[in-house]
């Protein structure tokens, strides 16, 4: 049999890629519309079932925005607008390998996204805890997202070699 | 790149169209077309062997190597 000629088991698989990647979109928008009514119930002292806290660290837990110092509520804000821009990144990725595109340049360009993302929210929480002199960082996310990084490189080999045996013929 | 397909002029000779050609060696239009274009990176030997087969031809009469090709491909690259 011709290796060029594609298997029907590969429909199949994509598929199931497909109908899971259109879950994940659900759940994450839902999870993307609960979060930010928190974080509007947070700012504006909406009505929300439970107290709203927010931990910058083990000593500084915010129940209101009055509480919070200024540079505080400027880096938080810049903290909220990269966790949206994480899940808009998410969401595009499900939204791609809905549509059963899995390996393409776009696919890499927002996994690395999400990677920086982290990186990013990891500087802004040492940079918060910097200016409350109370340290408790854990290095778990830097390490995260730099192996996120890693693997969208990984994954970018592959889409190349993967290209290269499309054109062979 | 250095290596001119002439598969074009094999099937204009043989008066074969590309979808029949496809057909007769196994493989899809699309990547037959991949080849007559001159986009595929590399062929296999099964296929070269299928399709000099199907048309009763020599390798060399659809596969062709231009020097000048590879200069001007090292000229565009520097």
């Amino acid at each position: 049999m011709n290796s060029n000629k594609i298997s029907p088991k590969i429909n199949a698989r994509l598929d199931r890629i497909k109908k899971a990647a259109r879950v994940c979109q659900c759940l994450l928008g839902t999870n993307v519309v609960f979060g930010v009514y928190c974080a509007l119930a947070f700012l504006f002292a909406w009505p929300f079932p439970h107290r709203i806290r927010i931990p910058i660290s083990p000593n500084h837990i915010y129940s209101s925005l009055s509480e919070m110092p200024g540079e505080i509520f400027a880096l938080f804000l810049v903290q909220e607008g990269l966790i949206m821009a994480a899940y808009v990144a998410l969401f595009a990725l499900f939204r791609l390998y809905g549509q059963g595109i899995l390996f393409s340049v776009r696919n890499i360009l927002l996994i690395r996204v999400l990677g920086y993302c982290i990186i990013i929210n990891w500087l802004l929480n040492y940079q918060m805890q910097s200016a409350l002199a109370d340290m408790a960082l854990s290095m778990t996310p830097l390490f995260v997202g730099l192996m996120i990084i890693f693997v969208a490189w990984v994954m970018d080999e592959g889409r190349k070699i993967r290209e290269e045996q499309e054109l062979t013929v | 790149m250095p290596i001119i397909v002439n598969l074009d002029v094999v099937l204009a000779q043989r008066k074969m169209r590309l979808n029949d050609l496809a057909e007769d060696v196994g493989i899809t239009p699309q990547n037959l077309s991949i080849l007559k274009t001159g986009k595929a990176k590399a062929v296999r030997f099964s296929t070269l062997e299928a399709i000099c087969e199907v048309l009763d031809c020599q390798p060399g009469e659809i596969l062709e190597y231009r020097p000048a090709a590879a200069k001007q491909e090292l000229l565009e690259q520097s």
